[in-house]
Formats: structure tokens, C-alpha cells, sequence
């Protein structure tokens, strides 16, 4: 199946508090009953895990949507694409195991085959939508279990290889540009504040990763105990709002006391973004994440956040690689002058605008 | 109950019967690990020797899978479905460490499942879990095990 252009559409910039909230994401884990689970699977019960799921998905309504790529037949480039669009883990890209990822034809949903457990059932939207996440995940875990018995324990709930899973195997992970809140220096006070709530606060792309642009991602910890909806519900009406106002709050502080500089902040960031010869990926997306807080803040009508959120997507090394198959992308300065290149002409309307 | 090396809670807890006097050793996860592959330097061979296979021989594994709680606790990742009742209760503790202290699933399960006598069981832990977390004044996990009592119940009453 081949990639959508622009990226899934959870890069626009609808859905609720879009001004904060830059995705959403559920992510339900599941595990095939008499299978060991992937990490102490042998190569041929993994091959059987894949055409199982893959087999059954293809044959009923629940899983007719989605595309397969079988990731050991996958060139390294796309598998890189698709962990910078969200689809796969970075760990699953780089395993040479059987492993296989369905994915829809809207990049909206996405299951990962033997990832650390044999299913990773993922649904993401723009926006603070998680409900609509839930939903789309959730059909398709219920069709799946039509046709495939997922290993189940009476007092763990649903069985996973970490125990961090066990239970519903649920986790909602919200991604946040949180500018203000970092500027203002507030930024440790919420991940203390969230930690206490067993929550957690990661980079761009999730475990292990670093934060970027001010980017950040939101997940709950606890799977055990609560019940799907709960945990969705505490998220969605309790939790997040919360980090929502700060962050407002922040940004109202911030303009007022440093209008100049917020506004130099914003020009600044524009005039390398459109002007610069090489760009760095962390720069770049650096710079993107001061745009888009600009645009937030009413900096700029040039360009919308859409824009950016393409871009952030675009700046990535296998996105530009892919889209530029005749431009020579060896040395990192070859990949850093491909990218100056791309975003001087995307943002061409807003070179415009702050002359 | 806390480690007697260090604050962490204990898993491991083994009483130990030498020259008549009898002691009673809690570890945590870590720190029995050490114990048990701790071999004094100066050891007579025999004795070097009765520990490794001591080690061995107390050294459960799981029938699924194969996985032993030295692995489990390396990797911290469980090897099968079975491991779960296999490495109990090991993995019981490494997973309420990790989930905040809650013990029990509630809420959604897979819509196949309707073994009565596999409930019964999962019933009876149950009401012994509430009664454990009444007896130490645990009333937020209560409520989550009566919850799921009730939910139990609820299955059982509908496919009755």
C-alpha cells in the first residue's frame, strides 16, 4: 500500500483545543492465547501470528480497511517513514523478526503484529479526540475477537508481556505543544504534578525520545483497575483541560509581559526558517514549534498551523528522502540543504509577510 | 513488607533453618537476585557447589514458556499466558508495583469468555482480596474489587 501524501489526518488542525492539543491516540495492546508472547516466540510462530491476524482481518468487516506491509519485505526508508507518521514504533521498524502492520487507508488506524505483544491496536486523530480514537480502536478489538482468542486472565484482565499493560492494555496518549508552559519554567512543576497522578510527560515520539519544539506527549500509566472509559473520562474531562489551562495561562502571561519578545521570538524563528541554506532536523523543528506558537498567538495570518504540522511531518529524513528521489541525500549537509529547500519554498507566503 | 537490605517492597521471603536457629530473610526483587548468585570468594568447592544447585532447584520456571523469575526480573517482561500463574507470586508483585498498587482488572473483557468454573475461582479471589483490603483500611481498592464482584455477578446472573 502506498503512503497518503500529505500524512494521516490527524496533522490538520481540527478537533477541540486544537490551539494546544496537536494529536490524539489510544492504543489498545492484545496477545493471541496459546502463542508465547512475540519477545519468546520462535521465527515460524511468529510467521503464524502474522498470517492469523492478517488472514482474519482481511476476511470480515472489522478488519477489511486495512492495508498490509509486511515489514521484513520493506525497504529501511519506508519502514523510517512510517515511525515518523506515528504508524509503527521505532522498535518495531528496526526488528528483523516476522512482524507486520495494517494500516487504513486514512492512516487513522493502525495495527502493529508482533510488536511487544502480538497485537498493538492504534487509532489517532487531530485534536483532542480522544473518544473518536477510543471508538476506532475499540471496533476493531471487538470484531477481532470474533475471530481470534485473546490470552485473558480472571484477575489480570487482558495479558501482556509488560506488566505496565496488564489489565485493559490501554493507553491514551495525548501529543501537546506546550511552549508557554516551558518558557515560563512551569514545565517541571505539571510532569511532577501529572507524575502524581500516574501519568507521564515524553518527547516528539514517545518512549525514550526527547523533547523537540516543545512538543510533548501525555499517557496514562495505569492499566489495571479502571476501567477503559474511566480512564479515557479522567483524561479527557479532568486531566488534560487542566494542562490546557496552564498552558493558556502561560501563554497569556508570557504576551504580556514579553509582547516584544514574543513577537521577536516569532520573526526570528520565520526569517531562518525562509532564509537559511542548511537546516538541522532538531532546528527545524525547533523553529516549526515557534511558528506554530506565533500562529497560536495571532502572529500571522500567512500560513496556518496545518502548514507546520505538514512540515514537522515533511523535515523528517526518510519524508524527504522519499519525496526527493533524484536529489543526492548521502552526507547529512545534502539532507540538511534538501530540507532548508523545502521549507524556504513552503513557507514562501510568510517570507512575504514579515518583510 | 520492605526489603531487610534496602526500602524497597519485598517478593522474595524464605525462612532458613541453620545450626537449630530458624530466620526469616525478605528481599526485594533485586537483592534476592544478588543472593542468590552471591558465592564467597573464599567457598570451599563443595559448598560452591550445593549452592549453585540449591539455586537451581529453588529457581522456578514457567511450563509455558520456559521463563524463569531470573529472566522475568532481568527483562521484566512476561514469556506466555501461563507465566502469570507460573511466576506468582513474583510477576503479582512486579505488576502492582508497576500499576500504582491496583490487584484486579475491571471493566471490559474479551465477549467469548463464559467458563463458569474458571469465574467461581476468580470469584472467590475476589471476595478474599476485599476482605484483605478491608482488614488494612484499603478502601479505595475495595471499592474497585467490589466493583468488579458486582461485575462478576452481573456476567454470571445474565448467562444464568
Amino acid at each position: 500500500m502506498k503512503p497518503i501524501e500529505n500524512g494521516g489526518p490527524w496533522l490538520g488542525p481540527v478537533g477541540r483545543d486544537a490551539d494546544v492539543v496537536v494529536a490524539s491516540r489510544v492504543r489498545l495492546a492484545r496477545n493471541l492465547a496459546g502463542f508465547p508472547f512475540t519477545s519468546r516466540a520462535s521465527t515460524t510462530q511468529r510467521r503464524e501470528v502474522v498470517s492469523m491476524v492478517r488472514d482474519r482481518a482481511q476476511g470480515a468487516a472489522w478488519g477489511r480497511m486495512l492495508g498490509w506491509v509486511d515489514l521484513q519485505a520493506c525497504p529501511a526508508e519506508r519502514r523510517t517513514q512510517m515511525v515518523e507518521r506515528h504508524l509503527v514504533s521505532k522498535q518495531f521498524a528496526a526488528s528483523d523478526a516476522p512482524r507486520a502492520v495494517g494500516i487504513s487507508a486514512d492512516e487513522t488506524l493502525s495495527v502493529m503484529v508482533n510488536e511487544e505483544d502480538h497485537l498493538r491496536i492504534q487509532a489517532m486523530y487531530s485534536g483532542l479526540r480522544i473518544d473518536e480514537c477510543y471508538a476506532a480502536a475499540s471496533a476493531f478489538d471487538r470484531g477481532a475477537e470474533t475471530a481470534l482468542e485473546f490470552a485473558w486472565h480472571h484477575r489480570w484482565g487482558y495479558l501482556t508481556a509488560c506488566p505496565t499493560n496488564v489489565g485493559c492494555g490501554i493507553r491514551v496518549s495525548v501529543m501537546l505543544h506546550l511552549p508557554a508552559l516551558r518558557l515560563t519554567s512551569e514545565l517541571d512543576r505539571v510532569r511532577r504534578a501529572v507524575r502524581d497522578m500516574h501519568l507521564v510527560l515524553r518527547g516528539f515520539h514517545g518512549e525514550g525520545s526527547e523533547p523537540m519544539g516543545d512538543f510533548f506527549q501525555l499517557s496514562n500509566q495505569i492499566t489495571l483497575g479502571m476501567r477503559d472509559e474511566e480512564i479515557v473520562g479522567e483524561l479527557r474531562d479532568r486531566i488534560i483541560p487542566q494542562v490546557i489551562r496552564y498552558e493558556r495561562l502561560a501563554r497569556e502571561t508570557y504576551r504580556s509581559k514579553a509582547t516584544a519578545a514574543a513577537r521577536d521570538r516569532f520573526i526570528r524563528a520565520a526569517a531562518v526558517l525562509t532564509h537559511a541554506r542548511l537546516m538541522p532536523l532538531d532546528e527545524a523543528i525547533k523553529l516549526l514549534g515557534r511558528l506554530r506558537f506565533g500562529i497560536a498567538s495571532g502572529l500571522t495570518e500567512a500560513i496556518d498551523s496545518t502548514l507546520v504540522h505538514r512540515l514537522l511531518l515533511q523535515v523528517q529524513p526518510a519524508h524527504l528522502a522519499l519525496a526527493r528521489p533524484n536529489d543526492p541525500m548521502e552526507t547529512m549537509e545534502q539532507q540538511s540543504a534538501a530540507r532548508a529547500t523545502l521549507l524556504r519554498d513552503a513557507l514562501a507566503p510568510l517570507r512575504v509577510s514579515i518583510a | 513488607m520492605k526489603c531487610d537490605q534496602c526500602d524497597k517492597p519485598a517478593v522474595v521471603h524464605e525462612t532458613v533453618i541453620s545450626a537449630g536457629v530458624q530466620t526469616t530473610v525478605h528481599l526485594c526483587a533485586e537483592h534476592a537476585m544478588m543472593q542468590l548468585h552471591h558465592v564467597p570468594a573464599s567457598a570451599p568447592i563443595a559448598d560452591l557447589l550445593a549452592t549453585q544447585l540449591s539455586g537451581q532447584r529453588h529457581q522456578p520456571a514457567c511450563g509455558g514458556c520456559g521463563m524463569t523469575l531470573a529472566e522475568f526480573r532481568k527483562h521484566n517482561l512476561a514469556g506466555c499466558s501461563v507465566c502469570f500463574d507460573a511466576l506468582s507470586p513474583v510477576i503479582d508483585q512486579a505488576i502492582q508495583r508497576a500499576q500504582g498498587g491496583a490487584s484486579v482488572h475491571c471493566g471490559r473483557a474479551p465477549a467469548r469468555r463464559d467458563d463458569a468454573e474458571a469465574r467461581q475461582a476468580y470469584r472467590a479471589r475476589l471476595l478474599n482480596d476485599l476482605e484483605q483490603a478491608v482488614a488494612a483500611e484499603r478502601y479505595e481498592v475495595a471499592a474497585r474489587v467490589r466493583n468488579a464482584l458486582r461485575e462478576v455477578d452481573g456476567v454470571a446472573g445474565q448467562s444464568a
